[in-house]
C-alpha cells in the first residue's frame, strides 16, 4: 500500500462465497486504513487471508463503507498498536499520537514510521487503534500535553503580513524581521490632502507647535567659543493638521 | 522576560498564512507540538486545528477553559472585546495601512507626493528661520566676548608703555 495524502478509516465486511458445505458462511468485519476504498477492500482480503481460510476469488464483499469520526473537534490520544518489517526481522510496537481523528492518527503513525524506522507502508500493518484516556498514556511526548495550563512560547519569526491585493504589487516579498520601518499613515495623508486643496497661506499660521531644542555642542578645540547649535533633526514635530 | 507572549489556552492569534489569513483566532486546545486546536467565532474561523508556523501571537488571551465550546468562546471573546481592542491596537493599523498602500493608483500616489512636497517645504521653512533666529544670537554672544578680549588687550598694552 502507498499510503498517500490523508489515509481514511474503511469498514470491510466479507465473507466466504456460499456452499453446498457451507450455505451461510460467517461474515468478518475489519477495520482498515487506506487511502481510497479500493485499496482498502484489497487490503481486506490481504489480512483476511492471513487470518482465515479466505480468499478473494472464493469470497465476496459484503460491505465496504467509510467510517467517520465520531468526534472531529476533540482532541485525543491514540495508542496504535501495530507489526512492521525492519531490514532484519519484524517486530511488534505500540506508540501514541495525539489527533482530533483516529485516521489522522494513523497517517501520522504511518509518516513516523517511514521518519524513525525507515519502515515503508506495505511493511506496516496496523493491529488495533484505540483512543487512549490521558491518565493510562505511557509514552512522555503525549504525557507533556496532559497538564491543566499548558502554556509555552512561540520561537516563530514574525514575518510582515503581505495581503495580496493584486498583481505585481510585490506580495510575495516578505520582510523577515519585527523591526520593520513605518509605513505611511493613511489617516494623517487623507488630512493632509484635504488640506492641500485649500491656500497655502492657511498653513504658515497653523504650524505653531514646532518643538526644536538647540544642543550646544562643545568643539574639542575651542571652549572659550560657542560654536552654532546644531538641530536635533529627529525631534521635528508637526502640531495639529487643521481639517 | 525574554517571551513576553505564550500559547496558551484562551491566547489569541493573527492567522498570518493559508486559507484563513488575516483573521483572529482563539488557540482553545493544544494537539501536540506543531497543533492546537483553533477557533475563531466571532472572526468567521471554524473550529479546526492549525499549525503554529501560520499564527502570530497578539497580546490578547481570553478566559476559557481548555476545549470549550464555541458558545463560551465568543461569549468571553465578546466579553473581553476583543475586535474593538484589535481594531485600535497599532498591528491592525499597520496592515490597514499597508493595504491602502498597496490599492493606491496614480492619482492617489500623484495625492501623497502633493502632500510630502508641501509638508516637506513647510518643515524646511521653518528649520531656516528657527536657524536663522539662533544664528544671529551666536552671533551676537561671539562679538560681545570678542569686545571684551580687545578691552583686555588694550589694558596690557598699556601697562607695557
Amino acid at each position: 500500500m502507498k499510503a498517500s495524502g490523508t489515509l481514511r478509516e474503511y469498514k470491510v465486511v466479507g465473507r466466504l462465497l456460499p456452499s453446498a458445505k457451507n450455505p451461510t458462511p460467517p461474515l468478518y468485519r475489519m477495520r482498515i486504513f487506506a487511502p481510497n476504498h479500493v485499496v482498502a477492500k484489497s487490503r481486506f482480503w490481504y489480512f483476511v487471508s492471513q487470518l482465515r481460510k479466505m480468499k478473494k476469488a472464493s469470497g465476496e464483499t459484503v460491505y465496504c463503507g467509510l467510517v467517520h469520526e465520531k468526534s472531529p473537534l476533540k482532541v485525543k490520544n491514540f495508542g496504535i498498536w501495530l507489526r512492521y518489517d525492519s531490514r532484519s526481522g519484524t517486530h511488534n510496537m505500540y506508540r501514541e499520537y495525539r489527533d482530533l481523528t483516529t485516521s489522522g492518527a494513523v497517517t501520522q503513525c504511518y509518516r513516523d514510521m517511514g521518519a524513525r524506522h525507515r519502515a515503508r507502508a506495505h511493511a506496516i500493518q496496523i493491529m488495533k487503534v484505540q483512543v487512549i484516556p490521558a491518565n493510562k498514556c505511557r509514552r512522555p511526548a503525549i504525557k507533556q500535553f496532559h497538564v491543566s495550563v499548558c502554556s509555552f512560547p512561540s520561537t516563530e519569526m514574525l514575518t510582515v503580513f503581505c495581503l495580496k491585493m493584486g498583481p505585481g504589487l510585490g506580495a510575495d516579498t516578505e520582510v523577515v524581521s519585527e523591526h520593520v520601518t513605518a509605513v505611511f499613515n493613511m489617516s494623517v495623508w487623507s488630512a493632509w490632502v484635504r488640506c492641500t486643496s485649500q491656500q497655502v497661506s492657511h498653513w504658515t499660521g497653523a504650524v505653531t507647535s514646532f518643538s526644536l531644542k538647540p544642543v550646544r555642542k562643545k568643539w574639542p578645540n575651542s571652549s572659550s567659543r560657542s560654536s552654532l547649535p546644531s538641530y536635533n533633526l529627529a525631534a521635528l514635530t508637526i502640531g495639529n493638521i487643521p481639517t | 522576560m525574554v517571551f513576553k507572549r505564550f500559547v496558551e489556552i484562551g491566547r489569541v492569534a493573527f492567522v498570518a498564512f493559508g486559507p484563513h489569513e488575516g483573521k483572529l483566532v482563539a488557540i482553545v486546545d493544544v494537539i501536540d507540538q506543531n497543533r492546537a486546536l483553533v477557533d475563531g467565532p466571532c472572526s468567521g474561523v471554524k473550529r479546526q486545528s492549525m499549525p503554529f508556523k501560520r499564527m502570530q501571537l497578539t497580546d490578547y488571551v481570553i478566559k476559557v477553559p481548555h476545549s470549550a465550546r464555541q458558545k463560551y468562546v465568543r461569549r468571553a471573546w465578546e466579553k473581553a472585546e476583543i475586535n474593538q481592542k484589535w481594531e485600535a491596537s497599532n498591528w491592525a493599523k499597520k496592515i490597514e495601512a499597508r493595504k491602502k498602500k498597496a490599492k493606491m493608483n496614480d492619482f492617489d500616489r500623484y495625492k501623497v507626493m502633493k502632500a510630502k512636497k508641501m509638508r516637506n517645504k513647510i518643515i524646511k521653512h521653518e528649520m531656516k528661520k528657527l536657524q536663522k533666529a539662533a544664528a544671529a544670537t551666536a552671533k551676537k554672544k561671539f562679538l560681545h566676548m570678542d569686545k571684551l578680549e580687545d578691552c583686555s588687550d588694550t589694558a596690557t598694552l598699556h601697562t607695557l608703555d
